[in-house]
Formats: C-alpha cells, sequence, structure tokens
C-alpha cells in the first residue's frame, strides 16, 4: 500500500515539474515575440522621421533625387517587417537601408553647409540619433530574451519537456554591428 | 619612553594631521596639512621591531615556564601565577605599542586620502542634524520610510555633476535605521518549569543615495529593492533581465511605457551590474532619490601610506576617481538626456 502512495507521490511531483518547466518555455517564447515586437515598434517609429526629412531636403534637387531613393527603399523594407514573426533577415535589411541612408546623408549633406549649420537639420539628425540607439537597445533586449529561451529549451530537462511538448525550436539571435553602434550606452566601469 | 625619538615625534606629527584632516573643508586647507607633513624632517617609517621581539621572547618565555611548572606538579604555584600575569601584561604592552604605531598610520594615511578624493571629485560635508534631516527626507521620499524605531542621516555631502547636455548640484547621504522586534523565547526556569520571556532585538540596516532635482517625471520609481508604500507595478517592458531585478511603478500604465525606452531599460540593467539594491524614485516635485545598498561610492580607492611616502604623495597628487559615483551620475544623467529628447 505504501509503495502505492509513494508511486502516486513521485508521479505528481513529477507532473508538476512538467508543467512548470512547459510553462516557463511558453513564457520564455512570448518573451522573445514580445521583445521582436517592440523592435519593429521602434524601427516603425522611422515611419515618423522619414516626412520630416523630405521636408527638409526637398529645397535641394541634387540632395532630393539620391535620397528619396534610398527614403523609398528604406520604407519598403520597413513594410516588410511583420511584429508577429521573428524575421531576423528582414530585420537586417531595414537596418542595411537604414544605415545607406544615413551614409547618403552624410556624404551629400557636406555639399551644403548652410543646411548642415541649419537647426531643423541638426534637430533631426539628433533624432534619427535617438531612435537609432532606441532600436540598438531594443535588439540588446530581443538578443538577450532569445538567449533565455534557448537555454529554457536546451537545458536538461527542459530539452526532453520541449521535444515532448512545447516543440519550439531554437531562434537565431539577430547580429548586426551597424545596428549595436547606433547604441552608444557605454557604463563607466 | 616607550618610543624611540624618531617613532614619537612622528606619532606627534600623526595625531596633529588627523586633527587638521578632520578640520579641512578646502583646498587650500588640505594643501597646508600635506605641506605639513613634507616638511617632517624623521622617517617616515616606525621602528618597532624591538617591541616585537619583546612581544615574542616574553610570550615565548611566559609559555615555557607554564608549561614546564604545569608538567612538573600538574598544577601552578603561586610564583608561576605571578610570573604569567607579569607575563602577560608585558605581553599585552609590548604587542599594543608595537602595533599603535602602524595602526594610527593606517588611520592618518587613509583619512588624509579619503579628504583629498572628496575634494578631488568636488564634494564638501553638510552641516546637519543627523534626526531632523531624515525626518525631512522622509517626508519627501518614500525610501526614508524605513526602521520602526529610529532613523537617521549618519553623511551627508554636496557636489555637483557636469554632463555634456546638463548639470545638477546633488547630495550624497548615508541613511541608517533601525528596526526593533519582540523576540519570544522559552527557558526552564530553577523549579524545572517551562516558562517565556519576550525581549526586544535591534536590527541595524544601511542604506546610501543621491538626492538631486530631476524635473523630467512625477511620481514615478522603478524599484529593484523594497520600497514602502510604492504602488503596485504598473508596466512591465520587454526585457527578462530587467523584469528579474525592476518593477516599474507610475501614475498610469502609458506613462511608464514612455519613460522605460529600450535605451532606459538597457541603463537601468547595466546600473543594476554596479550597484545593489537600487531604488530610483521620483516623487511629486519632480526630485529623485536614487538610492542603492553600496557603502563604497565615495570611498577613496587607494591603500597605500604614508611610509610609503613617495607613493602617497603621488596617490594624493594624482586625481582620484570615485568610479562607482560616476557611474551612478553618469546614469543619471544618461536617463534625463533620454527622457528628454522630445523634438
Amino acid at each position: 500500500m505504501t509503495g502505492i502512495w509513494v508511486a502516486i507521490g513521485i508521479a505528481v511531483v513529477l507532473m508538476i515539474v512538467i508543467i512548470a518547466i512547459y510553462n516557463a518555455i511558453i513564457n520564455r517564447a512570448n518573451a522573445v515575440e514580445r521583445a521582436w515586437a517592440n523592435v519593429i515598434t521602434q524601427e516603425r517609429q522611422k515611419n515618423k522621421i522619414i516626412p520630416h526629412l523630405e521636408d527638409v531636403v526637398k529645397d535641394y534637387k541634387e540632395f532630393e533625387q539620391g535620397t528619396l531613393t534610398k527614403v523609398t527603399e528604406l520604407r519598403s523594407a520597413l513594410q516588410g517587417l511583420d511584429s508577429g514573426k521573428v524575421d531576423t533577415a528582414k530585420l537586417e535589411q531595414a537596418e542595411a537601408k537604414t544605415g545607406e541612408l544615413l551614409k547618403s546623408l552624410n556624404v551629400t549633406v557636406e555639399n551644403y553647409p548652410e543646411l548642415k549649420a541649419s537647426e531643423t537639420y541638426q534637430k533631426l539628425m539628433r533624432e534619427i540619433t535617438d531612435q537609432q540607439e532606441n532600436i540598438g537597445a531594443a535588439i540588446r533586449i530581443f538578443n538577450q530574451n532569445v538567449e533565455d529561451f534557448n537555454n529554457g529549451i536546451e537545458v536538461f530537462p527542459n530539452s526532453l519537456v520541449n521535444a515532448m511538448l512545447n516543440r519550439k525550436e531554437k531562434i537565431k539571435t539577430f547580429s548586426d554591428s551597424q545596428a549595436e553602434e547606433g547604441f552608444e550606452y557605454k557604463p563607466n566601469i | 619612553m616607550l618610543y624611540y625619538k624618531n617613532n614619537k615625534a612622528l606619532i606627534s606629527l600623526l595625531k596633529n594631521i588627523k586633527r587638521q584632516v578632520s578640520l579641512s573643508r578646502s583646498r587650500q586647507e588640505l594643501d597646508a596639512v600635506i605641506s605639513e607633513l613634507k616638511c617632517f624632517s624623521g622617517s617616515y617609517q616606525f621602528n618597532t621591531k624591538a617591541y616585537w621581539i619583546i612581544f615574542t621572547v616574553v610570550l615565548l618565555a611566559t609559555g615555557l615556564l607554564s608549561y614546564w611548572d604545569w608538567s612538573q606538579r600538574q598544577h601552578f604555584q603561586q610564583s608561576t601565577w605571578i610570573i604569567i600575569a607579569a607575563g602577560g601584561a608585558l605581553t599585552l604592552l609590548s604587542g599594543i605599542t608595537a602595533y599603535y604605531p602602524h595602526h594610527i598610520m593606517s588611520k592618518v594615511s587613509h583619512a588624509l586620502l579619503q579628504r583629498d578624493g572628496l575634494l578631488d571629485n568636488n564634494l564638501t560635508p553638510v552641516t546637519f542634524n543627523r534626526k531632523a534631516i531624515a525626518r525631512h527626507f522622509q517626508q519627501r521620499f518614500s525610501e526614508f520610510h524605513r526602521g520602526n524605531y529610529s532613523r537617521e542621516i549618519h553623511e551627508l555631502f554636496k557636489g555637483s555633476y557636469q554632463g555634456d547636455e546638463y548639470s545638477f548640484d546633488y547630495h550624497y547621504y548615508h541613511f541608517h535605521y533601525v528596526d526593533e522586534r519582540i523576540v519570544t523565547e522559552t527557558y526552564t526556569d530553577g523549579n524545572g518549569r517551562v516558562r517565556t520571556r519576550t525581549r526586544r532585538e535591534y536590527d541595524h540596516y544601511d542604506r546610501y543615495g543621491l538626492i538631486l532635482p530631476f524635473g523630467l517625471l512625477r511620481n514615478f520609481a522603478v524599484i529593484g529593492f523594497s520600497l514602502p508604500g510604492a504602488g503596485k507595478a504598473t508596466y512591465k517592458p520587454a526585457s527578462n533581465r530587467f523584469n528579474k531585478v525592476f518593477k516599474v511603478v507610475a501614475a498610469s500604465e502609458i506613462e511608464a511605457a514612455k519613460a522605460m525606452k529600450p535605451t532606459v531599460v538597457v541603463a537601468f540593467e547595466e546600473l543594476s551590474n554596479v550597484l545593489s539594491k537600487v531604488n530610483f524614485e521620483v516623487n511629486d516635485a519632480a526630485d529623485l532619490c536614487l538610492s542603492f545598498a553600496d557603502k563604497d561610492l565615495i570611498a577613496t580607492p587607494n591603500k597605500v601610506k604614508i611610509s610609503e611616502f613617495e607613493a602617497f604623495i603621488e596617490a594624493l597628487e594624482g586625481e582620484q576617481e570615485f568610479e562607482k559615483l560616476k557611474a551612478a551620475l553618469s546614469h543619471v544623467h544618461y536617463v534625463m538626456t533620454k527622457l528628454d529628447s522630445n523634438f
């Protein structure tokens, strides 16, 4: 009789452990999705900045032609991002297009010293820098959550529970040196 | 004469320096103290070899004699007791005499370096009433609603920070509070009956922090250590790492979400690697109290002593940096710049 109770006890404990691991995996997966949505929200903030950029450069013909092409490419890349589906390749593309636009802006503005010195342009560049920093930080948070999630499905006995019940796959972290450079916060020690 | 001539002169100099350091408030006053130290004509090293030899010899002799007497008679004779008492007293006296010069050397060296470090970091001591200032802070911040028995401010310094975008004055404080609790214990009395009695126990705690005008938020807190009276968390950022350490309390979820931009979230994650048990509390007057458990924010990082004179003077003449203080202030400045980016 005691043996049966011991077996029941072990089964109950095992069940609780499995449920806890199952829920932890789900929580970590949700945290990755939330962090991803956060990255996309930050990326889409660029859509608010682009019209200001167009306003600033519209009086400079040569400037306008090259920059507007890059702006269109960036808009198209931003449209391709889906906050509901983790797709680091598309994020990489949007970040590359942002990099190209900023590079083009920096090179062309050298020919227009009065534009470079204008308060509106300076303000716009500060806004873009700030936005890039937020994207960099959001990507860092996403990568941390991905690391937590991957650890959560790979360590034993979580790997067993995942293989039997959750069936989640490992997620790739986002690696983009330009985006990481955008985030400038460095602790002092 | 317990000490040699040089030892005596050096002890007298160190005592004088110690008194003057405690009175110095400005760089000029401290420089005058350092000049006096430099003018000392003798050696900056104590010679305590003889006292250590006396200490060792007397200790060994007393021990051996006691052992011999005990092994002969299985008890001590009255004369042996007298020798043990005299030997013990002499050992104690020679030990203290040998130790004291090194003790005062360490204390004065530390006091000089500490005062120099405070001046290097533009920190000036503030005169205050321990209990009154604690009460004043308690009216302004929940952080000081701790300790059911007593609350006191033990240290208060005023400083200023010059950032790329913002400059601000701040106060650094050391808050000490005591919790009283009643402990009930059972014991057996002389008649073998089990009885209970109660006694009061006092637990002492210390917290440290910075207070400054923040201006960019009101009634907002990022809590990494229990904050008495703080409401329920209103918002959870996306970061697992942040959520493990902190909770965010604000007037509304929207306000919290606006403040906790990804850059701010990551800055707090970094801060939690530098400081422990951090609370970031902005009150309704938009003043910030950044509190933590670390006691070494304004502690001199140098351990060099006056006896290593050249290295000591070099440490005093160089700029001492309080790395943790710098990190805390640059965090506040960084958060200010991120919250003020309304283009």
